[in-house]
């Protein structure tokens, strides 16, 4: 018998694999690395200096955070506005959701129509979207305010109204709920019609058998749709953007009066118009924080309400 | 079988793109010879017809010499040029719609110093209009060489001026008088909606400095920022004036009904349905590239063009005004920065100076330009050019935190004619925080 030498730690095979499977995953691994990881600890870093991306560059400690918090009106108004969005704008967006999926999950000729005609606006790229309402809601000449005042209705003035601005922009997004709609539809679809027969039977009507039936059926959908609704209204940059850009003056951003300044545009007017990087780093990682602080709360809280089907609770 | 056919057709969109669009991008490239270093220079002009103009009058270039091969861009934007100097790959030269980076850019270092390239090829910068040189100059040196300039002028409709029984070649001498002819102009129709404007006074039609209220303020006689360039007076008692005088046109007329009528104007000055092209605005106050646009976008509109207005009573600020212009820096991160002096040098000769000027009627920023033979005849156009090279027409503040200067001012002005702000009390936060940001480095 021939000895034979001393296996290493992995055989031929077991290293080759590893190669093989490194090299395939470094697409991922390198880009992760450039161009998500080395961002993320820079922008950490620069957050705690005085940067510009050129000239003097030196740590400021925690000024860029204190001086967000102490001293400027404009941050306060961007987080003002952006919770706005969020408190108002995303629950109605679930709301609208729920019921348009309800709708559409009657059983009627046409479903197929009705459903594309709900869903269609959600696939439209946002700022061809957003010139379009633009459009729509202008304040003398709009559709809109035109059939308002066909019903002898206020005409509000919509996007150059502080007031109205907001409340445009939460009727953009309801008119793009689409995607919110095709989940909740899914999630309807799974509830198993025993439930309802077992609670017809127990003599609950259509209210008692939506409350009991099925918003606990479709709690999971609410939730996802809740976490990715906040996480994106706290990220709201294009329609808002696209909309001031094509009613005021391209340099001020936010207008009417601030209405619409929000989080996201303000951070890039720091950084991109003022090249105050550092302090825009440190509205982002305020951001990154309060998006994790809100999801946690949500995660947490969703315990009470969120049922799991196979759930044993 | 179908899903292959669709696969396959997949497949090839991309495939189909990007050959077109190489062959379209080959095509339109001017040919060069090997060896030739490339100059990138990017254009801020957004639209086609300036943006164009833009990109003949560069190519030019490549016509009188043989070392190197320019290639023109135009659309392209502050924040976009910053990323890729951030990023370490800006063009060789940037050409700003707004004097307001030149500043800030050169305190940051995103761009050259010319100085030592001026000292060197023995540079007359002598031969550039005051104004112009003004807007280049930060703390002392020159950080840009400005390709023509703007200025703005008192605008008004003739025929809405007969209509409204004012004598058309009468237009108002003071700010006054500006604002009683604007009562006089404005009108109302029986459910209290306005059909006519006599006057928009913050009409966002320039990308220069925000809206109007620094030419107002000059105007009226007031400063941004004192001679040291290290005190902020944005609160001073005409700029303060300046800030009550348009706010008086909007308490009178009411801010929202103002609001609701403009906004049915095109918001861009290169537009047939801008606030004074429809015809339905009687005094604006915007830039010399209107003849131009005018005869584009308006024909059939009769208008004329006077002097700013003065405060009664100080007849000596006749002919006060403001300039901006289109400042062009080599960037730091420029692999040709001599090359680049080299084409900037040439911009301020007067075969593109003339070429380009006269494609796009912006003032030129030469002084031999005034006596050229080639100047474009158009008399509104003449009036704006004889306008600018004035002598007590200034520029925005050259500073650090001028974009932000600018922008506060809008911001100030827009909550102030809405009822939100005394003059006052706007102008003396835009002062203060200014001021701070001016200050040093307690502010990020």
């Amino acid at each position: 018998m021939l000895a034979l030498p001393r296996p290493r730690r992995m055989s031929k095979e077991t290293r080759r694999n590893l190669v093989a499977g490194l090299i395939f995953s470094s697409p991922f691994t390198l880009g992760f690395l450039a161009f998500t990881l080395y961002p993320m600890v820079a922008s950490l870093v620069y957050s705690f200096q005085h940067y510009n991306g050129g000239g003097e560059q030196y740590g400021v400690q925690w000024r860029n955070y204190t001086y967000l918090f102490q001293s400027d009106d404009q941050f306060h108004q961007a987080v003002f506005n952006t919770l706005y969005m969020v408190v108002l704008g995303v629950p109605l967006t679930l709301v609208v959701g729920f019921l348009s999926a309800v709708l559409l999950n009657l059983p009627v000729k046409g479903q197929a129509i009705y459903r594309s005609a709900f869903v269609l606006p959600a696939f439209l790229p946002l700022v061809p979207v957003a010139m379009l309402w633009n459009w729509m809601f202008s304040a003398e000449n709009g559709i809109v305010n035109y059939v308002l005042g066909f019903l002898h209705l206020p005409q509000p003035g919509w996007l150059i109204d502080p007031g109205w601005s907001k409340p445009s922009l939460i009727l953009l997004n309801l008119w793009t709920v689409g995607t919110v709609t095709i989940i909740y539809l899914a999630a309807l679809q799974d509830v198993p019609e025993a439930l309802y027969e077992a609670a017809e039977l127990d003599g609950a009507g259509w209210w008692s058998r939506l409350r009991h039936v099925t918003l606990p059926m479709v709690s999971s959908a609410s939730f996802f749709n809740l976490i990715t609704g906040v996480v994106a209204t706290f990220q709201i940059f294009a329609t808002a953007y696209v909309i001031t850009l094509n009613t005021y003056n391209q340099n001020v951003v936010g207008q009417p009066q601030g209405s619409m300044m929000f989080y996201l545009i303000y951070l890039w007017q720091q950084a991109f118009t003022y090249a105050r990087i550092g302090y825009a780093s440190a509205m982002a990682w305020l951001l990154f924080v309060a998006i994790m602080i809100v999801t946690v709360a949500l995660f947490i809280g969703s315990r009470r309400w969120v049922y799991y089907a196979g759930d044993a609770r | 079988m179908a899903v292959k056919k669709f696969r396959r057709g997949l497949v090839s969109v991309p495939l189909f793109i990007t050959l077109v669009s190489s062959s379209v991008i080959a095509y339109s490239q001017p040919a060069r010879s090997a060896g030739m270093i490339t100059l990138n220079i990017a254009g801020c002009w957004t639209d086609s017809g300036q943006g164009g103009s833009f990109q003949r009058v560069v190519n030019m270039y490549n016509k009188v010499q043989n070392k190197v091969h320019v290639v023109p861009t135009y659309n392209n934007g502050v924040a976009k040029i910053l990323t890729q100097e951030l990023g370490g790959s800006p063009p060789d030269v940037y050409f700003d719609c707004s004097t307001a980076e030149v500043g800030s850019w050169a305190k940051n270092g995103y761009i050259l110093p010319l100085q030592p390239y001026i000292d060197k090829s023995h540079f007359d910068v002598g031969t550039i209009t005051d104004s112009a040189r003004r807007y280049i100059t930060y703390q002392g040196q020159s950080w840009a060489m400005p390709f023509l300039e703007d200025t703005f002028m008192l605008l008004y409709n003739r025929t809405l001026f007969k209509q409204g029984g004012l004598d058309p070649s009468k237009p108002p001498a003071t700010f006054e008088q500006m604002r009683t002819y604007a009562d006089k102009l404005t009108k109302v129709d029986s459910s209290g909606k306005i059909t006519q404007l006599g006057m928009l006074p913050t009409w966002a039609g320039s990308d220069f400095v925000g809206t109007w209220l620094p030419v107002y303020i000059t105007a009226f006689g007031g400063t941004l920022i004192d001679s040291s360039g290290k005190q902020v007076t944005a609160n001073c008692p005409q700029c303060v004036q300046a800030l009550q005088w348009e706010r008086s046109y909007y308490d009178k007329w009411g801010a929202s009904r103002i609001d609701r009528f403009s906004s049915q104007f095109a918001s861009l000055a290169s537009a047939a349905g801008n606030a004074f092209f429809s015809g339905k605005t009687a005094m604006v106050i915007e830039g010399e590239w209107n003849p131009k646009f005018a005869a584009e976008y308006a024909p059939k509109v009769d208008w004329a063009v006077a002097p700013l207005p003065y405060p009664a009573g100080h007849p000596e600020l006749l002919g006060s005004g403001m300039a901006g212009g289109n400042p062009g820096m080599i960037m730091k991160g420029s692999k040709h920065p001599d090359e680049a002096w080299n084409f900037l040098r040439w911009i301020e000769t007067l075969p593109p100076t003339m070429a380009f000027a006269n494609a796009i009627n912006n003032v030129p920023q030469l002084k031999a330009a005034l006596s050229s033979p080639q100047l474009d005849s158009n008399p509104k156009y003449r009036q704006f050019v004889h306008y600018a090279f004035g002598p007590k027409v200034v520029v925005f503040p050259v500073t650090p935190v001028s974009s932000e200067f600018a922008n506060e001012l809008t911001q100030i002005e827009d909550l102030v004619v809405h009822g939100k702000m005394t003059p006052k009390a706007g102008l003396d936060k835009v002062t203060k925080d200014i001021q701070a940001k001016l200050g040093g480095n307690s502010v990020p």
